[in-house]
């Protein structure tokens, strides 16, 4: 029930609504500001798998991180693809965006998946949520 | 475990309400298409930094 609130505080901290480019933009700009907001969302997902690899839990000992070293590789390896693929290919981003959070999952060990799943269900939906 | 994630999110909350509201706050304005490659590219180069960095710890830390 707890990690159900948790995906819900996520979800309402990353998109409070379904977002539109500021009227401002051209729209080139319009597409770089949603690379952003994906970009944004990515890089969440990477914070967080760094955070939960920096908190030690000694239950069962001996103590170890919350997040495996393997684990917070996958995903800084793969957000970080993500993330420069999204630089040079801005066109699709929600395709490549959403394609690097299921390269992820995929990667990622049963523990792994269990621990990052509120980030990544997060990230997914502040991505679907982007109007483009 | 969940204690765990809420204790994060009290750390992200803030970095994810930054992140949204900056578009709109700067200088009072609604934001410019240079400003928002800037953000792009400010972001791109902070993720991969992060990722950098982390990596050379876990490396040093190895040996």
């Amino acid at each position: 029930m707890r990690v159900l609130r948790s995906v819900a505080v996520v979800a309402l901290l990353a998109f409070p609504a379904c977002r539109h480019a500021p009227p401002s933009l051209s729209p080139p700009g319009a597409v770089t500001w949603q690379v952003n907001e994906v970009v944004v969302a990515l890089g969440i997902v990477q914070q967080s798998a760094i955070g939960l690899n920096a908190v030690q839990i000694c239950d069962p000992l001996p103590c170890h991180p919350v997040l495996s070293d393997a684990n917070t590789e996958i995903v800084i390896d793969a957000v970080g693809d993500g993330v420069s693929t999204l630089k040079r290919v801005p066109s699709g981003w929600r395709g490549t965006a959403l394609g690097i959070l299921d390269v992820i999952e995929r990667r990622l060990d049963e523990a792994g998946v269990t621990k990052l799943q509120p980030y990544l269900i997060g990230a997914r939906a502040a991505i679907l949520s982007i109007k483009s | 475990m969940a204690d765990i994630i809420l204790q994060l999110l009290t750390v992200f909350a803030p970095i994810i309400r930054e992140a949204v509201a900056r578009y709109y706050v700067d200088h009072g304005t609604l934001p410019t298409d240079d400003q928002v490659l800037n953000i792009l590219h400010s972001n791109i180069d902070k993720i991969l930094a992060d990722g950098r960095a982390w990596k050379a710890l876990h490396r040093s830390s190895e040996k």
